[in-house]
């Protein structure tokens, strides 16, 4: 059922992280998901930007429905992404999903903003980080909803 | 031996030295002395167990005589054992055991004694009193009651009057001790207590007969023509006394020359016998009711031959009265001059006549003179001379039938009385205008001293004046310590003949039995000492040694006192400038100190500081390394588990049983890993999150435990019990994490065979709440009471209960956090109580 509502719009997700261990892992994890996803990869905060505002090599990228970001980052930390996401009224709307390796740092994260959508700390064994992501395909199908609705 | 200088050294004890008794038989010692050359040093102790605490206080001087300042010994037990038994005074002589001694009027077993036979002057006073005067009622002042002299006379008293039939009558015998006040107390006893009527009194002593002679004539009732009086010893002043005292004569100059010559046979090794008596004699005066000597003398009883010539009469008589004169010049002419007695006698005779036969006075006046004058120098007894011109008148009256002759004569003879009297009359005031110029000298010197103060200038005085008294040379010492005056003394003063020796501002140590460092002893000479000592009221303070100058003993009674006193005081006030000085040194000592701790103590602040920095720095360095450490861990370690978990899912299938065992392994490894990195993480966010204390009620951060180990407590059944949980000062989710720890510890580690049942508590105390949280849980042993808090530490493997080891060690910062103190209570079996406390904060 879930398949037929989704046939034909592939989510587009941007991954941003610069470890390649955690890209594949992220990836590997999206390959068993129900549901379609296009996965492109920012590997710095930079880079990430350039993406979202479909600038330079990036102008003919899809608008990312979903953003998964890590917080360390080169150029421009996580932090500083999502604060010029949630500054850019264009780019606003889209939600954004922290990866964190502690839970410390997400209570750190929670005193500076509170923009973010979801906070997920990055499991250790793949089994929890499946969890992990099928937890994000609920959020994303409950937010998806959300614009629906809006517009 | 002590011998310095050459001679033997004698030691003289006596209990005073400036009274008469005590004046006569020192001079007889101290000439003997000289006479046969021997040093003498005179301890003036006082008499022992004297009701006078004064006296008393001299009698530390006998500490210091000892064999190794004396060679010999003369004791004046007599006086020294005047308020004691005779067993005293022989164990008082029996300390010198080792030293040869004489006794002076006592005897003592094994001692040889110079003693006086007192039977006879008694016996003769009182055949006197009894048989020429025909007293029938007399009176008796005895002595103390132990004294052995006046039980002797007072029992030869009684045998006088029983021989003679005379009834004895108690109620005249009256007690006295030796001084002129109990004279007079005993007088007043026999008149107004007893109302006994008596002619006669018998004072054992001349000082207390002049006492109750003075008592008597205050009453007007005169002596003797009333009452007769008489003494004993025959004082210096019974003689001169009006009446003078008629009294038996001790020979006190003989026994101190014997007593001399027979310690030093006794020295020599010679046998002596233990007993040597001497004769005391009456010396009858006018108080017994007799007239004087000289008056009864000048009569002549002459029967003059008027028929022949008187020239040829006198040729005829003149040996026979040159033999009478000289006779009566021997009587009392000094040994050493008896020889010149015959010459002297017929000078006398031969120019009395001459200047007869001449008309011509001056011939014998001027001879007379000069014989007066030649006598004078050996002899005080010119009175005698009385007796000489009462000799030679009555030899020659019988010759001098001329009246002109004879009135000649007579005038001659009477002014030869008056050249007698006029000699005696300007040698008494010489006499006396010499004690006044000493006594003069003496009050100088107490004047000085009495201006000095400090213990330097009294010494100086000291020294600079004894040489004007005529002292020769003087030493004061001090007692090292006056509980043990035998053992050092310090000299503080030296002065002799050349000067004063420079002594060192502190003083000189010695043995006090030493008397003087030995070095000082006279070297040259022979020497006279005499040791007095330095007290103050009841307080002793040294001794000084003064060799022998003016024959005055009060002298050194004088010294002795002003010494004593000006010492006293300078010496106090000496040790109060000393404590002044040394409580000026103590607060500048402390002040030092206090300054020297306040350096270090600022030293070590500044130190204390700069570690403080560093090692808050370093805390801050560890907490950062410890947060990037167990954060970038987690990398690897997701890495690792990841793939791991990725290899285990996509190619389970295609590996064996070993390979994924082994992933199992990997996986397992891993996940400690994290929960260590976890619990590390947690445990340095304890110190890196801000305290954040507030009032709050405690029961909500149990529940709030509770609430984060719900899932736990419902699979275990475990039941949490508290209630009425106080509200304290505390950061909520710090405690929340002690108890969730504790409450979690107490759920894993219970016992297979009931449900963990965890009751909490708190208790209140003045200044903390204390927790409990008990268990029914397996225990704890003991021993591993404290060991359970530090870092990883396991007592059970991770089979057995899973965990990283670190809650405990998390509880423990906490509860340190807030100033508090955890602890266990437990016993293996019998659950656990995890107890801590939370430190009530001021408002």
């Amino acid at each position: 059922m879930m398949e037929d509502d989704n046939i034909g719009v592939p989510i587009e997700i941007l991954l941003v992280e610069d470890n390649k261990g955690d890209i594949r892992l992220t990836l590997e994890a999206l390959k068993e998901s129900k549901i379609k996803n296009n996965i492109s990869v920012a590997y710095d905060g930079a880079d990430a930007l350039s993406f979202l505002r479909q600038e330079g090599k990036y102008a003919n990228s899809p608008c990312p429905d979903i953003v998964l970001l890590d917080l360390n980052l080169p150029k421009k930390t996580g932090i500083e992404v999502l604060t010029e996401i949630k500054n850019d009224n264009d780019l606003t709307h889209i939600p954004v999903v922290i990866l964190t390796s502690s839970k410390d740092e997400e209570d750190i994260l929670k005193t500076y903003t509170c923009h973010a959508s979801a906070y997920v700390t990055k499991p250790v064994d793949f089994d929890k980080f499946l969890k992990v992501i099928r937890g994000i395909e609920d959020f994303w199908l409950n937010i998806v909803k959300l614009p629906h609705k809006n517009l | 031996m002590s011998r310095k200088n050459g001679r033997p050294t004698i030691g003289y004890l006596i209990d005073w030295f400036e009274k008469d008794y005590q004046t006569y038989l020192r001079d007889g010692v101290i000439e003997a002395a000289e006479a046969n050359d021997v040093n003498l040093v005179c301890f003036v102790g006082g008499a022992l167990c004297s009701s006078n605490e004064y006296e008393t206080q001299r009698n530390v001087l006998y500490d210091l005589v000892s064999e190794s300042n004396v060679d010999g010994l003369i004791i004046m037990t007599a006086s020294i054992g005047h308020w004691v038994s005779t067993e005293e005074i022989r164990d008082f002589c029996y300390k010198f055991h080792d030293i040869p001694m004489v006794s002076i009027a006592l005897s003592i077993k094994d001692v040889p004694a110079i003693m006086v036979n007192q039977e006879i002057g008694m016996r003769a006073m009182l055949d006197h009193l009894l048989d020429e005067h025909n007293y029938r009622k007399i009176a008796f002042i005895g002595g103390p009651e132990k004294n052995p002299e006046a039980i002797l006379r007072y029992k030869l008293y009684r045998e006088a009057l029983e021989s003679r039939g005379i009834q004895f009558d108690p109620d005249l015998v009256v007690e006295g001790d030796f001084r002129s006040k109990s004279g007079i107390a005993a007088i007043q006893t026999l008149l107004d207590k007893r109302k006994v009527l008596f002619d006669a009194v018998i004072a054992l002593n001349d000082e207390m007969a002049i006492g109750a002679m003075s008592e008597l004539q205050n009453r007007k009732i005169h002596v003797p023509s009333r009452v007769a009086i008489v003494g004993f010893d025959d004082d210096r002043v019974a003689k001169f006394y009006s009446p003078p005292i008629t009294t038996v004569r001790q020979p006190l100059y003989d026994q101190g020359k014997k007593a001399l010559e027979t310690l030093l046979s006794v020295m020599k090794g010679e046998k002596v016998e233990e007993k040597i008596y001497l004769d005391s004699e009456l010396k009858i005066r006018e108080s017994c009711g007799c007239m004087g000597k000289g008056i009864i003398q000048v009569r002549s009883n002459e029967q003059i031959d008027k028929k022949e010539s008187f020239k040829s009469l006198y040729e005829r008589e003149e040996p026979k009265i040159i033999e009478q004169v000289k006779n009566a010049i021997a009587y009392f002419l000094p040994q050493e001059l008896a020889f010149e007695s015959a010459e002297l006698a017929e000078d006398l005779v031969h120019t009395f006549w001459q200047a007869l036969v001449n008309k011509k006075g001056e011939i014998f006046l001027h001879v007379f003179n000069a014989i007066v004058y030649r006598v004078l120098e050996s002899t005080d007894d010119l009175n005698q001379w009385q007796y000489v011109l009462s000799s030679h008148r009555r030899g020659l009256m019988p010759c001098l039938s001329d009246p002109e002759v004879r009135h000649r004569a007579e005038e001659l003879w009477h002014q030869a009385r008056v050249i007698v009297a006029e000699f005696l009359y300007r040698r008494e005031t010489l006499r006396r205008l010499n004690l006044e110029l000493e006594t003069q000298k003496l009050r100088d010197l107490q004047q000085e001293l009495n201006l000095h103060i400090e213990v330097e200038e009294l010494l100086k005085v000291v020294a600079t004046d004894l040489p004007r008294i005529g002292i020769p040379s003087a030493y004061i010492s001090l007692y090292n310590d006056v509980k043990i005056p035998g053992e050092t003394s310090k000299l503080i003063l030296a002065y002799a003949e050349n000067g004063k020796t420079e002594i060192n501002p502190d003083g000189r140590i010695f043995k006090s039995r030493d008397l003087l460092p030995p070095d000082l002893f006279p070297a040259d000479r022979r020497f006279v000492f005499i040791v007095e000592a330095f007290f103050f009221g009841l307080n002793q303070l040294g001794f000084g040694i003064f060799e022998m100058g003016p024959k005055e003993g009060v002298t050194y009674e004088i010294l002795r006192l002003r010494l004593s006193s000006s010492l006293r005081g300078a010496l106090l006030l000496k040790q109060v400038k000393d404590q002044a000085h040394c409580l000026e040194e103590q607060v500048k000592e402390r002040t030092r100190d206090l300054i020297r701790t306040n350096e270090a103590l600022e030293q070590e602040i500044v130190e204390r500081k700069r570690v403080e920095v560093a090692l808050l720095r370093s805390n801050e360095n560890l907490q950062q390394f410890a947060y990037i450490a167990s954060h970038d861990l987690q990398e690897p370690l997701r890495m690792i588990a990841g793939y791991v978990g990725l290899l285990e899912r996509r190619y389970k299938d295609k590996l064996d049983q070993n390979a994924n065992e082994f992933i199992e392994f990997v996986v397992d490894g891993a996940k400690r890993m994290q929960r260590m990195i976890n619990d590390l993480l947690t445990f340095s966010r304890v110190n890196s999150k801000p305290c954040n204390i507030e009032n709050m009620d405690s029961s909500l951060i149990v529940n709030q435990a509770v609430t984060n180990l719900k899932a736990i407590i419902e699979e275990k059944h475990a039941k949490i019990i508290y209630v009425n949980l106080p509200v304290i000062q505390a950061d909520f989710s710090q405690l929340t994490q002690v108890f969730q720890n504790l409450i979690a510890n107490a759920i894993k580690f219970q016992v297979q065979s009931a449900p963990p049942v965890i009751e909490i508590s708190a208790d209140e105390s003045d200044n903390e709440w204390t927790f409990g949280v008990k268990d029914n849980g397996i225990g704890i042993d003991p021993e591993y009471n404290d060991k359970i808090f530090l870092m990883f530490r396991r007592l059970h493997s991770r089979d057995e209960y899973p965990g990283s080891g670190i809650g405990l060690t998390i509880c423990k910062k906490i509860v340190e956090r807030h100033d508090g103190r955890i602890w266990v209570e437990s016993e293996l079996g019998h659950g656990a109580t995890f107890y801590f406390t939370i430190p009530k904060k001021g408002e």
